[in-house]
């Protein structure tokens, strides 16, 4: 188990140092594709060549790429400096970076953003997880009732649906709709901790427009693969062995019909969490996903390449986790 | 009082900020030595007295100039406003590679010996070198708390207006010096001297402003300052921000630029909204630069062919029509201080149409009678792609076959059309471009767009590449000129020399449906700006 962690976790840490050179890389060549030194976009309004290299000396764009990046990554561990003297910005460990559009560490912005993203996961995922598995274990059983038809009709629309489309609609009808129905007026983050009720009242939309959407594929993923678990042999045995159906459905029939489900939720939370994106700008929240716009938007390359890596990571870790839950869920699975 | 907009504050030091809504805000949190009355009309873009007594009066051929400061003016810690504190102000705006980003006039005005070719000045180097740096501009002189002269290093008129920058805001040495506070952090930590001060700051989420407990309006004269809370929401999606303000959830948008077109048809089919909208000229004059290093447009009259083939009605048409912009003829913009009007190109010209008979004249007298090819570049959003679409069809009308390059805002102007060795290699000749004045007299508009020696590799705003020594002339004798008012003759030369030179070709000067909420009161739109003044606001 152990020799298993070091191994997946040495092998993130080089995904995630490929990801962080590649978009490093891309930051570097691309301004100077344009034949412009990626100091002016940091120098203000018709900048002086004076103050371009004044300013490209201090951020230690003037170095060759290879030093740059070895200081970048030297910064997560370590920490790093900006500039000498009494000017100097420090930027602590895990330093992602700098932002010198908005005067802050990336890691500071990237925190102070995480708990809108945090919350919108959470709260959807077990909506949606809940909710997609329960009705496409139920479908699966009453194949071809009504229910059934209904439940993937439904899924249908959900999975076709963006959230664009159902943000939207929910808004214009329980924020901006008839008074009688504006159950949710106004709705933008509020911390959990600044005040719990509000918190979840205005994430009440959000939740149930992504769960909608996640569910739908949940609940057809769930519906799929039960209906083959179901009609593998063991489950016939199982039956002739003459347990209780409700044993036969839950020990044997759901939890191997889980393991995907397992890796696909792990993989859905570790993306969502970094790449909510069109969900923060449909409720107006300012999360991760808003964060890369606006910094794409604004070429604040340092604040790029930090949710870049950020979400990457995300998705790294949830994928060791899935891979570790797996050996719980599916006995057939070990650490070998 | 609620308002919001769609990006974020450039910066909050006073020292480093450039956007014109960035602009508004400060007026609300720092005092500068001179400021703009509030109110309207001709009086309201002449500079007053803000932390000094009034404007000065030049001496020694415009280069020196004395100002005496208010008491009583304090910072928000109770700290009371000195000379000193101006002086330094001005002198971190030296330390470039700390304190960039706002406007480089002290640099080029107060630079002992002047600056070098690369805009560096060699003799000093800001305050954050060492306990000797600091206090070290010798151009500026403090005899006492309350006087402070400037001795130029150049003759300069129109001194009085950059006195109303934001780099004139005065910063305590105490919180600039410390690491923590100050130099770049001193971003968060403004010690206000306006009515308000800094509550709270996140970037691209929001700045609240609370009253600065030791402020004194009565040593204030353009403030009124009515509201005791402002919640300034950034990053707003301009549509939601729109409906907001249509349903008085939100008072304004800050942002100047104007509604979004769904929202601009709603306001004229609706005569409650309309009531509730102003439609000012912002002072920002949209053209075209004429690449004259980039062939055929090496040829003047393959730059003129262009300025008679453009129809500047589709322009104006693809803007927002008659609320998004007025036809334009000059460079300069109507708002500015000595601005005059003319029209070089014919009366159809000056209609909004185009002159399709002149522009093949032109075309035959630069050996391109059939035409030539050039590429338009533009940006890849917004009413950017609409116009370049039109000026290619206009383009087409006379045989001149363009095609289009759009590219990202963020680079457009820092990597595009800003760095003239790029223009060239490309064969980028047409480059759609917008400018608005420092300050509403000449040299804070035209000094950085048109003037031959402000030609930069990169970083450059003279994007035509205007190159004719008659202009470098003309702003010559401009400056010479005792007067700010003695000075605009000369200017409105420089203005028809560009047109006549063709390396723009302006079309409209830009206007902006500005909605407000109806519980906001006192709307007066600031005319150097032409956006809603922040200073006199009230809600009911």
């Amino acid at each position: 188990m152990i020799r298993f962690l070091i191994r997946r976790i040495v092998g993130a840490i080089v995904v995630l140092l490929v990801i962080s050179l590649v978009t490093f890389w891309l930051f570097e060549a691309v301004p100077k594709f344009f034949g412009s030194d990626p100091a002016v976009l940091y120098a203000g309004r018709s900048p002086s060549p004076a103050t371009i290299a004044a300013v490209s000396k201090k951020l230690g764009l003037d170095q060759p790429f290879w030093e740059q990046y070895w200081h970048f990554v030297k910064g997560i561990v370590a920490g790093r400096t900006f500039g000498t003297g009494q000017t100097a910005q420090v930027c602590h460990a895990p330093c992602l970076g700098y932002s010198f559009i908005n005067n802050e560490p990336v890691w500071s912005e990237i925190i102070s953003d995480l708990p809108v993203d945090i919350s919108l996961t959470i709260g959807a995922a077990i909506l949606w997880l809940v909710s997609g598995v329960s009705t496409g274990v139920l479908s699966a059983l009453r194949r071809g009732s009504i229910f059934d038809r209904g439940a993937m009709g439904i899924a249908l629309a959900g999975v076709s649906l963006p959230i664009y489309f159902t943000g939207l609609l929910a808004l214009s009808i329980f924020s901006f709709g008839p008074h009688y129905l504006q159950w949710f007026p106004n709705p933008h983050f509020v911390g959990f901790t600044d005040n719990p009720i509000q918190w979840a009242r205005n994430l009440v939309l959000p939740w149930v427009c992504l769960a909608f959407l996640y569910a739908a594929l949940y609940a057809r993923l769930t519906r799929a693969t039960m209906l083959e678990t179901m009609s593998e042999d063991y489950i016939r045995t199982a039956r002739a062995k003459g347990l209780p159906e409700r044993k036969v459905i839950t020990r044997h029939g759901l939890r191997a019909a889980l393991t995907p489900i397992v890796t696909i939720f792990g993989l859905d939370v570790g993306l969502l969490l970094g790449s909510a994106v069109l969900t923060e700008q449909v409720f107006g929240y300012v999360g991760i996903g808003k964060l890369a716009i606006i910094s794409i938007a604004t070429r604040d390359l340092p604040v790029v390449l930090g949710v870049t890596l950020f979400a990457a990571f995300f998705v790294v870790v949830a994928n060791i986790i899935v891979d570790v839950v797996y050996a719980y869920v599916d006995p057939r699975v070990t650490y070998s | 009082m609620n308002v919001g907009v769609a990006g974020d504050v450039d910066y909050l030091d006073p020292g480093r900020t450039y956007y014109a809504f960035s602009w508004d805000i400060h007026q609300l949190i720092n005092r500068t030595l001179l400021t703009f009355p509030d109110g309207t009309g001709p009086d309201a873009l002449v500079p007053t007295g803000d932390i000094a007594t009034g404007p000065a009066t030049a001496s020694k051929g415009n280069t020196v100039w004395k100002y005496t400061l208010k008491p009583g003016v304090k910072f928000q810690d109770g700290t009371t406003v000195t000379s000193q504190d101006i002086k330094y102000a001005i002198e971190r705006t030296f330390a470039t590679d700390v304190i960039n980003g706002g406007p480089t006039y002290f640099s080029t005005f107060l630079c002992p010996g002047g600056q070098d070719k690369t805009g560096a000045c060699k003799t000093y180097a800001g305050p954050y070198k060492g306990a000797s740096s600091v206090q070290g501009l010798s151009t500026i002189k403090t005899p006492d708390a309350t006087h402070i002269e400037f001795d130029l290093n150049q003759p300069f008129a129109e001194w009085n207006y950059v006195m109303t920058l934001f780099g004139t805001s005065p910063v305590e040495q105490k919180v600039d010096q410390a690491p923590k506070t100050g130099g770049a952090n001193y971003n968060n930590n403004v010690q206000a001297t306006g009515p308000y001060e800094i509550k709270s700051y996140a970037a691209n989420k929001h700045i609240d402003l609370v009253r600065n407990p030791h402020y004194d309006p009565a040593t204030d004269g353009t403030r009124p300052a009515l509201p005791d809370k402002i919640n300034i929401t950034t990053s707003f999606d301009s549509e939601t921000l729109d409906n907001e303000i249509v349903s008085n959830s939100e008072d304004l948008d800050i942002g100047g630029t104007g509604v979004q077109p769904a929202t601009q048809q709603k306001i004229l089919g609706d005569a409650s909204l309309k009531a509730r909208a102003l439609d000012p000229i912002t002072g920002f004059t949209r053209y075209l630069s004429i690449m004259q290093e980039t062939p055929p447009f090496d040829n003047v009259h393959c730059r003129k062919a262009i300025e008679y083939a453009m129809s500047r009605n589709e322009q104006k048409l693809a803007r927002g029509g008659s609320y998004g912009g007025a036809v334009a003829t000059t460079l300069g913009p109507p708002t500015l201080a000595g601005w005059k009007n003319f029209n070089l190109y014919g009366d159809k010209v000056a209609a909004g149409d185009p002159d399709i008979a002149n522009a093949k004249k032109e075309l035959t007298a630069c050996g391109q009678p059939n035409g030539f090819k050039t590429t338009i570049v533009t940006q890849n959003q917004g009413k950017a792609p609409q116009q370049a679409q039109f000026l290619q069809g206009d383009l087409k009308k006379v045989g001149i076959d363009a095609n289009i390059k759009q590219f990202d805002p963020a680079t457009y102007y820092s990597s595009v059309i800003g760095v003239p060795a790029n223009m060239k290699k490309n064969g980028y000749g047409l480059a759609f471009a917008g400018w608005g004045p420092d300050w509403p007299a000449p040299y804070g508009y035209f000094e950085n767009i048109v003037d031959p020696r402000k030609i930069l590799p990169q970083g450059n705003s003279n994007y035509g590449a205007c190159s004719d020594p008659k202009i470098t002339d003309l702003i010559t004798q401009a400056l010479k000129q005792a007067t700010p008012e003695a000075e605009y003759p000369y200017w409105q030369k420089v203005d028809q020399q560009v047109l006549a030179d063709a390396c723009v070709a302006p079309f409209t000067y830009d206007k902006a449906l500005d909605l407000f909420s109806n519980r906001l009161k006192n709307v007066y739109i600031e005319p150097q700006f032409g956006i809603v003044d922040l200073r006199t606001l009230g809600v009911a």
